[in-house]
């Protein structure tokens, strides 16, 4: 018996989904989609808090998957914490949309039907449980994104970004679904557990043939796919462009919350559904992971624009992330779980305080940060914590994950190929690096005076926001580091079987 | 029985040919014709192994697949009319002005 009320996010997102645009016709007051939005994405969000504490509830345990749609949806541990975080970068994105936008933005409707809609994709890749359902919830997630890259028509920039972005992301949706196709054409099966099952066999062999190069050359499409999603360098070139020419508040959503989703299916599948053939694909990730953080850090040293600096930065942070699956422990797993999950408060946070600055019309030029603390002393508060997290600098919370993320690739280093050592030692003499151009923003905040003497009031949303920011990246983790070790220990567990 | 490898190999051609189009062609409608052919070429994949595996899973995925592409195209024109109405333009190379 399948119990729908596991369902429930997806069915409240539908629903407001459908009623957004039916409010469009009802009335004039654009006030109202934001509301619509806002109100779902709380709703859902309580709904999976309380569905965390209370696993009882739904007739549900943390410790065992539960299989929905004839064993296509999987919710377990691993899954539920992702849609918290998708569905809280989702509500921060809608409630910093109506500070940016002007109050006659024209198709806000749109807007937030879209918004939601990408929202959707992101939780059905979270509980995917085969290749059609993840493929399926990517494209939902990314067509609304092109979309919202593109949404400010009259943007020369948004256009150019939305078309770059829209070309590139069909091109890498052909190529995993081809290397799901050769897949298939081997397996025989689309489930990650019939893969998995099928090609534990053929290691093991239980089933005979000599399936090695095809399933290299799958697994290889298959990354080429899902690294454009992450960005991961050689497929990274779209990202600083659609950083910059999108609106910022979806440039928040894709920073943040797309790359955790391309996240989450490379997880599923090179982590646990190619597992037993890991021999086959393990050095092009340990590659892709070097040439990622340190091109990504390099290029970010000479930015001048604040979203393309970030975007180059967040190509650093997918090559960190990116050393903990050649591994292939639960401690390294957890800590890419961990890093993950606080990436995406910190990309979040920073973006934040960057759409701030657009709001009021400061610019996205790196010269505008100059003097913001006396602007506003919590957004550059706001700011530093981010930055100091996505360096790794104790107390904050991106010290924590990136300290387990490299412990547990070490020990699974140490313990078993050598070559992985090379990638951890790289990552930290990255980190080192980043310092660089972190502490430049910090230094211009704090230390300059700003360059034209104009008054600015920051929207109140983003001000709680960056207040809510600076209290869970600095006390919040930091305090419980035990807890979200825990959490995302079960969690690799859960994902790894 | 046609043996599958026939398929395999007219797949990688379409395939192929379909990226050999998206990397080569300066014109953005050309790219997503390009793209559609990269798709096709995986759907011939899915419908060949279907049949020969006797399970109908794959030919689903195509029905979807199907049904992707023609949204990817929607979505993609829109996008392009945009910016066409702005440049005058789609040709990939002018693309440059969000640049370091």
């Amino acid at each position: 018996m399948e119990p729908s009320n596991l369902f429930l996010p997806e069915i409240i997102l539908v629903a407001s989904i459908m009623t957004i645009p039916g409010l469009y016709m009802l009335t004039e007051t654009k006030k109202s989609f934001a509301l619509c939005s806002n109100l779902t994405l709380t709703s859902i969000l309580l709904f999976l808090i309380v569905s965390w504490f209370n696993p009882e509830v739904l007739s549900m345990d943390r410790e065992v998957s539960m299989f929905l749609l004839y064993g296509h949806f999987k919710i377990d541990i691993f899954s539920q914490i992702f849609k918290i975080i998708f569905v809280l970068v989702a509500l921060t994105v809608s409630l910093i949309s109506s500070s940016y936008f002007d109050e006659d933005e024209p198709h806000q409707a749109e807007y937030y039907t879209l918004l939601l809609s990408s929202t959707l994709g992101m939780l059905i890749v979270a509980s995917a449980n085969d290749f059609l359902t993840l493929f399926l919830g990517i494209e939902i997630s990314a067509f609304s994104s092109y979309a919202l890259v593109a949404f400010r028509k009259q943007d020369d920039k948004s256009a150019e970004a939305g078309a770059k972005y829209l070309l590139i992301g069909a091109f890498s949706s052909a190529l995993t679904l081809y290397g799901i196709s050769l897949l298939y054409a081997v397996t025989g099966s689309l489930t990650f557990d019939g893969v998995h099952a099928f090609i534990d066999g053929l290691s093991q062999g239980v089933i005979t043939g000599n399936f090695n190069e095809v399933i290299f050359i799958s697994s290889l499409f298959i990354l080429a796919g899902l690294g454009f999603k992450i960005a991961v360098v050689p497929f990274h070139a779209w990202a600083p462009d659609v950083y910059q020419g999108a609106p910022t508040p979806v440039t928040t959503l894709l920073a943040a919350a797309s790359k955790a989703m391309g996240f989450i299916a490379i997880f599923r599948v090179f982590s646990f559904t190619l597992e037993s053939v890991s021999e086959e694909w393990k050095l092009v990730l340990g590659l892709v992971a070097l040439a990622s953080m340190t091109l990504g850090n390099l290029a970010a040293i000479s930015q001048e624009d604040i979203g393309r600096m970030l975007a180059y930065s967040s190509i650093a942070q997918a090559g960190y992330i990116m050393i903990a699956i050649p591994a292939m422990t639960d401690d390294a797993m957890s800590g890419a779980i961990a890093h993950t999950l606080i990436h995406a408060f910190m990309k979040g946070g920073a973006f934040v305080v960057v759409a701030g600055l657009g709001a009021v019309g400061l610019g996205y030029s790196l010269d505008s940060y100059k003097g913001l603390a006396q602007r506003s002393q919590l957004l550059a508060l706001s700011m530093t914590v981010c930055l100091l997290s996505l360096v790794g600098i104790p107390p904050f919370a991106g010290f924590i994950s990136k300290f387990l993320l490299f412990y547990g690739t070490l020990q699974a280093g140490l313990s078993g190929e050598t070559w992985i050592i090379a990638l951890v030692i790289a990552g930290v003499l990255n980190s080192a690096l980043s310092l660089y151009y972190y502490l430049k923003i910090i230094r211009y905040m704090y230390l300059y005076e700003p360059v034209e003497a104009k008054e600015v009031v920051f929207p109140s949303s983003i001000r709680y926001i960056s207040l809510m920011t600076i209290l869970l990246l600095g006390i919040i983790f930091p305090l419980y580091w035990q807890s979200l070790f825990e959490i995302c220990k079960e969690a690799a567990i859960a994902l790894m079987g | 029985m046609i043996d599958p490898i026939n398929f395999v190999v007219f797949s990688s051609i379409l395939l192929l040919i379909g990226a050999y189009g998206v990397i080569r062609n300066k014109n953005a409608i050309v790219v997503l014709m390009s793209v559609e052919i990269m798709l096709t070429a995986a759907n011939i994949n899915f419908v060949a192994f279907s049949t020969f595996y006797n399970v109908l899973s794959g030919q689903i995925v195509v029905l979807f697949v199907t049904t992707i592409a023609a949204a990817e195209v929607a979505i993609g024109l829109a996008i392009l009319l945009s910016l066409f109405k702005q440049r005058d333009t789609i040709e990939l190379d002018l693309l440059n002005r969000l640049r370091w």
